[in-house]
């Protein structure tokens, strides 16, 4: 792809800063939002263990076994996937740009446009697409495998909501399936066989600033208790809209103070925290971060481009970047999906 | 056949600016869903009706 560029002819000075577009941080990898599992070449194997004990009755003789012991594994193998891109560097020689090129007319590339452009803002898309994709990626047969599920009331059946949801809002570059839809569809089970997600389903409504603490109320209320009582606290990852929604919830003098905190960059509801990600509108999802995995060879792949002449020949460049990334859900029965 | 059809040019976006419905991935269920839940009103859609006339 050339460079899409409409130059004026420099005459004078150029402003120093060049205006780049505001864009999202990738707050998934900067703040390790989730477990990294890297190290990851092809395939690795997440085990699952459980177990009953049942108390029996004593006796002298021949006792009864009884109780469960019992696990599983589930492989995940990451996507193996890539950005590339081509320009001209010589399509900059008439603009600002023209500032910062060596002397010579074999050197053509501008040092301000690789740090600016292509180290500055076209890595950073490179790092929100892989974050995107790792939330929201959905590949189009298991978009089609969700639109034929049933829907109904049961834990055990889709919702109407989660399954508009997932029509309307999951896919991305549809290259894996993300973090929300391995929630809500994959084969991480005894059987290994693909099927609805064991989320603890809560149907949702629209959310806004007036109803946001109802809606964390029933997030907060389908928790399973021993999720809360032991150990690792969860974490709710909520939209970015709901940063605005708890500001002006908090705002009202009339509302209750407690329920959501703020301390700087900390939002907690009811003690649990809140992060906020590239998910759809009106869902939130409330898990351990322990039991939520971004797979990948090298987390910092995201970071590596290379840059070079196409050919010997040619004074035209390359970029390109290549990473391998999937998602993984843990403990799926512990984790609550709300949708409205 | 579907009973909701989405007028020409109407594009509803639910579940945020990233979340895209048009006439290629709806369906009735999702139609009624999204009006109920007030995200898309019946004038965004063309609504086919089922009834049959009795011919004696």
């Amino acid at each position: 792809m050339a460079i899409t560029y409409n130059p004026i002819d420099i005459r004078g000075v150029a402003a120093e800063p060049v205006i780049e577009e505001v864009l999202f941080e990738n707050n998934t990898i900067n703040k390790s939002l989730v477990t990294f599992e890297d190290d990851v070449k092809a395939e690795t194997i997440f085990t699952e263990a459980s177990a009953t004990a049942t108390m029996q009755q004593f006796t002298c003789g021949l006792p009864t076994s009884n109780g469960d012991l019992s696990s599983f594994d589930a492989v995940v193998t990451p996507k193996k996937v890539m950005f590339y891109q081509e320009f001209c560097p010589d399509d900059l020689r008439f603009s600002r740009f023209k500032q910062s090129m060596n002397p010579s007319a074999w050197n053509d590339l501008s040092s301000e446009f690789e740090r600016i452009v292509i180290g500055g803002i076209y890595a950073k898309r490179i790092a929100l697409s892989a974050e995107r994709n790792f939330w929201i990626g959905a590949t189009t047969a298991t978009l089609s495998s969700i639109a034929g599920l049933t829907p109904g009331a049961a834990n055990t059946s889709i919702s109407a909501e989660e399954q508009a949801m997932s029509a309307s809002a999951l896919g991305a570059d549809g290259q894996f399936d993300g973090l929300i839809t391995r929630v809500l569809y994959n084969d991480s089970r005894a059987s290994g066989v693909a099927g609805l997600g064991e989320r603890l389903k809560v149907v949702g409504t629209t959310i806004t600033s007036a109803n946001i603490k109802a809606e964390y109320d029933k997030v907060y209320e389908a928790i399973p208790a021993e999720v809360l009582e032991s150990g690792e606290m969860p974490t709710i990852y909520a939209p970015y809209s709901h940063r605005q929604f708890i500001a002006t919830y908090n705002n009202n003098v009339a509302n209750f103070k407690d329920a959501f905190l703020v301390d700087g960059e900390t939002y907690t509801f009811n003690g649990v925290k809140i992060e906020f990600v590239p998910i759809p509108e009106n869902v939130i999802l409330c898990a351990r971060k322990t039991h939520l995995f971004w797979v990948t060879d090298l987390a910092s792949d995201i970071n590596m481009m290379k840059m070079d002449y196409i050919a010997n020949n040619r004074q035209d460049m390359f970029l390109k970047n290549i990473m391998s990334i999937g998602a993984h859900v843990a403990n799926q029965k512990f984790n609550v999906l709300y949708v409205g | 056949m579907a009973k909701y059809q989405l007028k020409e040019g109407v594009v509803l976006k639910p579940y945020g600016v990233n979340s895209r419905v048009d006439n290629s991935n709806l369906t009735d269920t999702m139609a009624e869903l999204l009006i109920k839940k007030g995200r898309a009103s019946k004038e965004d859609f063309i609504i086919k009706n089922k009834k049959q006339k009795k011919w004696q």
